[in-house]
């Protein structure tokens, strides 16, 4: 029951446009392009894209592009090497290119374009053209323009990886009837202005795209227009949801059914329960129990056919073979939930793993998830049985704080998916260590993932032997701790138990963990590093700070003290809070173990930037923190309690 | 455009699985595929149950290569070896691919020729005749065995082989079968594993080797190529003359040849050399000035269609375009030395050291070409680190105008103590480059710093760097300030947990002959830790020195250094008013002949002083010395992590 049906249906409604372009001579060249010596506010940048232009012309099928770059450094001149990229059916044409002097002498690229093969196969041919500009130096103006015939782009993209002192773009639709329309993303400048029957733009000082640790999906951030057409009656974008949601719904319908193996398996799954969530979660287990393709390897047309595998049509198909893919399982879990008495529905959601969802931007090619919609005890219940491993209750993160498509056979209509908060996503570590008196550390290290965590973990190694998980596993723990530690995993349990923490055993040895001074030894009280501090390094962001999903850490470290040490300093109890995020460390010592607790609860995803300043410093405190270290001196025996 | 690249991935994995389902699965793959499966590291991904490689050569001087290949696969990492790729060019053609797959439950697949598809194996060069065909077999799972027959044709443009039994992954078996017409000779060398003498079958050598264990994965290692067995064999014939080599004298004097074309001059490039270089300068200067121009703006740009991989572009070409590959460059920079009166020859050398050594036999696996320059008696200048003697042609200055960040005077890291042929008119040798003295390669830092009450460090930090420390960072002033500055807020956010930089400047950069200078301020808050009435202060305050080590696992390999250097900290940090040193870390010591590393912490009135020294001779620690190496890294560690101990006064 691949989604894929829908695509016919959707071209009925909106068909991305199939592209092309008009003819542009050189544009003159002026002084300000041979004064330009940096770019202002960015000094020491290798390269500045003086013109750029792309029309689109797809009444014809073509597109024309212009680049006009001025070398700024050395490193700009890798820019005098061009690749364009041809093949299917798309040709290179008209290409020009030249180089200017900075003392406007001009040197035309005379040679021809070397043909390099990216793919050639089964009758297709993708190639890349190629050449290089001579005579390229500090200060060159370069320039290349081409025409790329018979392909399809439906959108302007205003940013480059090189500062652009002007753009311009145009659209020139094909002429089949229906309506052209466009949405844009992160708008910037001037909007599109009409011109004849197509549009046109131009923008100025757009800067390059620079990408920052720990920041939303990047294309969000980038500046594009998509053009679409769409049918006359289709006049802004909830009449399309609408429209859409008639069709899925009916296409769903269609799939779930209401079948007697269905009813007959749903009575069986749920046996003499009466508890209605106890029901709901025994058909929940049912569905989880249909082998779900979306997470095995993916297999070769010839495969399939020796393995017998075919796709499902409806839930009897689900049913039958005991296969499917994630929507059909989460469709058989609707259907049968249905046969209970439930009022169940699917939900098409949207992904956040690589872009926000805008209902602005007429597809359905971000609306991938599938969520089961349960009324149980008149509140709505999010449901995810397709997705392999995931307990009844959780969702994927990347299917959180994140629209989906509500259906029914009057439309479509969206509604947002709850935020998955901090308590359900819980790493909790228990360190118990002994210390040498040679300063290093020896024990064992039992972490715990819970939750969105576990879920996590279950799924990155769900393609992973047993010797892969050892080594992610203790690759992820050796990054928690300090340089040198050696960590081996003894245990791991609750791979398959998704209602089970996944627990995890390590020992660990950490040489020089505590130093010496004199008589005094110095230990790090908490044993972690922090894992977020990458985010924090640098001074300014352009971007919101993003975390894939809120999380608690919980930690509790227990080490045993060498003979002869008496605590001098224990580390102060922490308390530091945000309106959404909470971090509280304590230690204690009885002159035989010192114990530190940790706890951090980080409860937001997105920190928009003007609170990046109270985030950085707030993290800064929990760095220092964790980097506290307890004194002990060969002396009197003295209890100590960390106190502020 | 994207758009484009985006169906092409889709393309390749959806036609790499078309094949066709009815299997004509060859004998000897269903053998391989019912040998006992051994057991193996956990970490091992597939095995090679066999390799089998044939090497006919004709008496028109083609050569037929026929291989199979065997895998089992034994974990999901191993799926790859489902897919074979064979490269192929102008001269070498590939006549069939085949492949096959026998899964863990018993089903066959096949994948032909058809099913293949090719693509392009230009990387960096602009472009590349070089491409490779894939074929990708269905059924490559883990428990499954995949099987591979192919047959390429070459025409070679000298007459040589190699037989790479050696791998990343366990190999069970392999044999390679050598078929010479009659009056031909070959030559085998074996490189990183005990030789082995050929059984003659039928006319042909045969070696076969079985249980030949995997090169491990090691930080450090030294180069794949310096320490994975293989055998080179070059085949000699009267009749291919120039095509055959029998010693590095005769293979120089091939590369002499097809090098010989390049040379030529034009009036622009004269008149750029009288204008470079003018005669009243002292000739060094005017070699110096030269090398800097072919160097410096001479764009690199890689073309290279068939013997293009191997002979370079007509100088006056290069000359003309501003641009060419590193063979180029040389032979450029050879043309402008000469209109000086200074003699120069171009030598081949591989950037992996260690892939050649005093006892590699003559062979093609260069991947580079720098110059040699004869340095007349007015020119000479004893102390330069890339002088080598020469018993003829006397002072044979190295230089690499690839390199856009090393003076004349020095070689790149790689290409020291590594080997280079020298192309001489009518022969040449192979010869061993000079090495670095540590004191050239220095990053020397001074940290003058200031600790408040508050726990907040401030001040600044000058970096002196030289030699292949200041090559790899010049690249800064091409770096625009904004990026500058992230650079410098990574490095310190290794060590601070909280700070900002305060600025920053960058001197030299542009001029190579000159210490590259790094200045940057900073304050860092929370960097002392409070402690009741203590004050905890790191010392070293910033800079990671002890490589990475994998202590979990036996070391099968020597430990690989870029380069010989001398590293410098000095940090002094004038305490807050009222704070005194009441305790000290311990100095650090672990002195070895290789390599040494000393700290040393000390008070001087309100001054918390600090310095350390970490100095490497060599550019490898032998095996049998990893102990001692794995001490000092130890040493760095703790050094790296002590405290001062500062109190309130009374």
């Amino acid at each position: 029951m691949q989604s894929a049906r829908f695509v016919l249906v959707i071209l009925c409604l909106a068909t991305s446009s199939l592209a092309f372009g008009q003819k542009e001579d050189w544009l003159p060249l002026t002084d300000q392009d041979f004064q330009m010596k940096e770019i202002p506010g960015n000094s020491g940048a290798p390269a500045v894209q003086l013109y750029y232009a792309n029309y689109i012309d797809d009444s014809n099928g073509n597109e024309f592009e212009y680049h006009r770059i001025k070398i700024l450094n050395e490193s700009g001149k890798k820019y005098a090497d061009v690749e364009i990229i041809g093949g299917f059916d798309t040709q290179v044409g008209s290409l020009k290119a030249r180089t200017i002097h900075p003392d406007r002498t001009i040197v035309e690229f005379k040679g021809k374009p070397f043909e390099k093969t990216l793919f050639k196969g089964h009758g297709i041919k993708l190639y890349a053209k190629t050449f290089t500009l001579p005579e390229v130096t500090v200060g060159s103006i370069i320039e290349y323009k081409f025409k790329l015939n018979n392909y399809s782009s439906d959108t302007w993209v205003m940013q480059h990886d090189l500062y652009t002192l002007r753009e311009d773009f145009s659209f020139h639709p094909r002429q089949w009837g229906e309506r052209l329309s466009w949405v844009g993303r992160n708008i910037t400048g001037p909007s599109p202005a009409k011109k004849d029957d197509g549009w046109q733009m131009e923008w100025q000082d757009v800067p390059a795209f620079e990408a920052e640790s720990n920041m939303p999906p990047e294309r969000n951030y980038k500046p594009t227009i998509h053009f679409y057409y769409v049918r006359d009656d289709i006049n802004n974008a909830d009449k399309f949801w609408q429209e859409i949601g008639k069709f899925v719904n009916e296409y769903f319908e269609r799939a779930i059914g209401n079948r007697k193996e269905i009813r007959e398996a749903a009575l069986q799954a749920i046996g003499n329960e009466t508890d209605p969530e106890k029901k709901l979660r025994k058909l929940y287990d049912r569905a989880q129990q249909i082998r779900n393709l979306s997470y095995e390897r993916e297999l070769s047309a010839q495969e399939r056919k020796k393995e017998k595998i075919k796709g499902n049509e409806n839930l009897g198909d689900v049913l039958k073979r005991g296969y499917g893919d994630s929507e059909d399982i989460t469709s058989f879990f609707v259907g049968m939930a249905r046969a209970a008495g439930f009022d169940a529905s699917m939900l098409l959601v949207s992904n956040r793993r690589e872009e926000f969802f805008s209902n602005k931007l007429l597809s359905l090619n971000n609306l991938t998830g599938r969520i089961a919609l349960v009324k149980l005890n008149g509140k709505d219940l999010y449901l995810q049985p397709g997705v392999r491993f995931c307990p009844f209750g959780l969702l994927r993160w990347a299917n959180t704080s994140t629209e989906a498509l509500k259906f029914d056979k009057k439309g479509g209509t969206f509604i947002t998916i709850p935020a998955l908060t901090n308590d359900r996503s819980v790493t909790r570590r228990l360190a118990k260590m002994e210390l040498s008196d040679d300063g290093s550390l020896r024990g064992q290290l039992t972490v715990e993932f819970r939750g969105e965590e576990a879920l996590v973990h279950r799924l990155d190694a769900i393609d992973s032997d047993e010797a892969g998980r050892k080594k992610d596993l203790e690759e992820e723990v050796q990054g928690w701790l300090p340089n040198g530690a050696v960590v081996k995993l003894s245990s791991a349990e609750g791979w398959d138990a998704p209602y089970e923490p996944l627990s995890v055993r390590f020992s660990v040895d950490i040489p020089a963990y505590a130093t010496s001074a004199g008589k005094r030894l110095l230990i790090p009280s908490l044993l972690f590093q922090p894992q977020q501090k990458d985010a924090f390094k640098h001074a300014e962001r352009k971007y919101p700070v993003y975390f894939a999903y809120a999380f608690s850490e919980l930690d509790r470290v227990e080490i045993k003290l060498p003979a002869g040490y008496t605590p001098e300093s224990i580390p102060p109890k922490q308390d530091v809070s945000l309106d959404y995020a909470h971090y509280q460390s304590v230690s204690s010592c009885d002159g035989k173990y010192l114990v530190s607790e940790r706890g951090l609860g980080f409860n937001a995803i997105y920190v928009q930037l003007p609170k990046y300043a109270e985030l950085k410093e707030f993290m800064a405190r929990i760095q220092a923190s964790d980097e506290q270290q307890a004194v002990m001196k060969m002396g009197t025996k003295i209890n100590a309690q960390g106190s502020n | 455009m994207l758009k484009v690249l985006i169906k092409t991935t889709l393309l390749i994995a959806i036609v790499s699985c078309a094949v066709v389902a009815s299997a004509g699965t060859p004998e000897w793959l269903r053998e391989a595929s019912r040998q006992t499966v051994k057991t193996y590291a956990d970490d091992v991904n597939a095995v090679v149950l066999l390799q089998e490689d044939e090497t006919a050569v004709s008496d028109k001087g083609e050569i037929i290569e026929r291989g199979k290949r065997a895998y089992r696969i034994l974990r999901p990492e191993g799926r790859d070896y489902g897919t074979l790729a064979l490269s192929f060019s102008n001269e070498t053609k590939v006549n069939s691919l085949h492949g096959w797959s026998i899964t863990a439950k018993g089903q066959e697949y096949e994948a032909k020729d058809k099913d293949g598809i090719e693509r392009s194996l230009s990387t960096f060069e602009v472009y590349s005749d070089a491409k490779e065909k894939i074929l990708s077999v269905p059924g490559a799972d883990v428990g499954s065995v995949v099987g591979f027959e192919f047959e390429r044709k070459h025409r070679p443009y000298v007459f040589e082989d190699e037989w790479d039994f050696q791998s990343s992954i366990p190999v069970e078996r392999s044999r390679y079968t050598l078929r010479l017409p009659a009056g031909w000779e070959m030559n085998a060398h074996w490189l990183n594993y005990p030789e082995r003498q050929p059984a003659i079958e039928g006319g042909a050598y045969v070696w076969e080797l079985t249980s030949i264990p995997r090169i491990e994965r090691e930080y450090s290692r030294p180069s794949y190529r310096a320490i994975a067995g293989h055998m080179i064999v070059s085949f000699i014939s009267e009749k291919f003359k120039a095509q055959t080599y029998k010693n590095w004298s005769e293979l120089a004097a091939w590369h002499a040849q097809i090098q010989s074309g390049a040379f030529d001059t034009s009036s622009a490039m004269q008149q750029k050399v009288q204008e470079l270089a003018p005669a009243g300068l002292p000739l060094f200067e005017r070699i110096r000035r030269l090398a800097r121009f072919v160097q410096k703006d001479i764009r690199y740009a890689a073309i290279e269609i068939g013997i293009g991989g191997l002979k370079p572009h007509p100088a006056s070409e290069v000359f003309a375009h501003l641009y060419g590959d590193c063979k180029d460059k040389a032979a450029l920079l050879k043309v402008m030395l000469a209109q000086i009166g200074v003699k120069s020859y171009l030598m081949p050398i591989q950037t992996e050291r260690g892939v050649f050594t005093d006892k590699s036999p003559a062979n093609l696996e260069f991947n580079h070409v720098i110059l040699a320059i004869q340095l007349p008696d007015a020119a000479y200048k004893k102390d330069l680190p890339a002088l080598y003697e020469h018993p003829k042609l006397g002072h044979l200055l190295i230089f690499d105008p690839t390199h856009e960040f090393v003076p004349l005077g020095q070689l790149p890291y790689q290409e020291q103590d590594n080997y280079g042929l020298l192309v001489a008119e009518n022969g040449g040798e192979l010869i061993h480059l000079p090495l670095s003295p540590p004191e050239l390669n220095r990053i020397t830092r001074r940290a003058t710093l200031k600790l408040l009450p508050d726990g907040t460090l401030q001040g600044e930090v000058e970096e002196d760097r030289s030699g292949y420390f200041a090559s790899e960072a010049r690249d800064l002033k091409d770096v625009s300030l904004q990026d500058r500055k992230k650079l410098i807020e990574h490095f310190l956010g290794h060590n601070l947990s909280s700070f900002q930089v305060d600025g920053f400047d960058l001197e030299n950069a542009a001029d190579i002959e000159k210490d590259l200078v790094l200045r940057y301020r900073f304050t860092a808050s929370h960097y002392a830790k409070n402690a009741g009435s203590l004050l905890l202060v790191r010392p070293r305050v910033i800079g990671e020195m002890a490589g990475a080590f994998d202590a979990t696992k036996p070391r099968h390999y020597a430990y690989e250094f870029d380069a010989p250097f001398l590293r410098s900290d000095s940090v002094e940090i004038a305490l807050p008013d009222g704070y005194k040193v009441d305790e000290l870390p311990d100095p650090a010591h672990a002195v070895y002949p290789f390599g040494q590393y000393t700290s040393k912490a000390e008070s001087s009135g309100n001054v918390l002083k600090y310095t350390r020294e970490y100095k490497m001779a060599t550019t490898q620690v032998p095996l049998e010395k990893i102990d001692q190496l794995r001490k000092i890294f130890s040493q760095i560690n703790l050094d790296e992590k002590n405290m001062a101990v500062l109190k309130k006064a009374n």
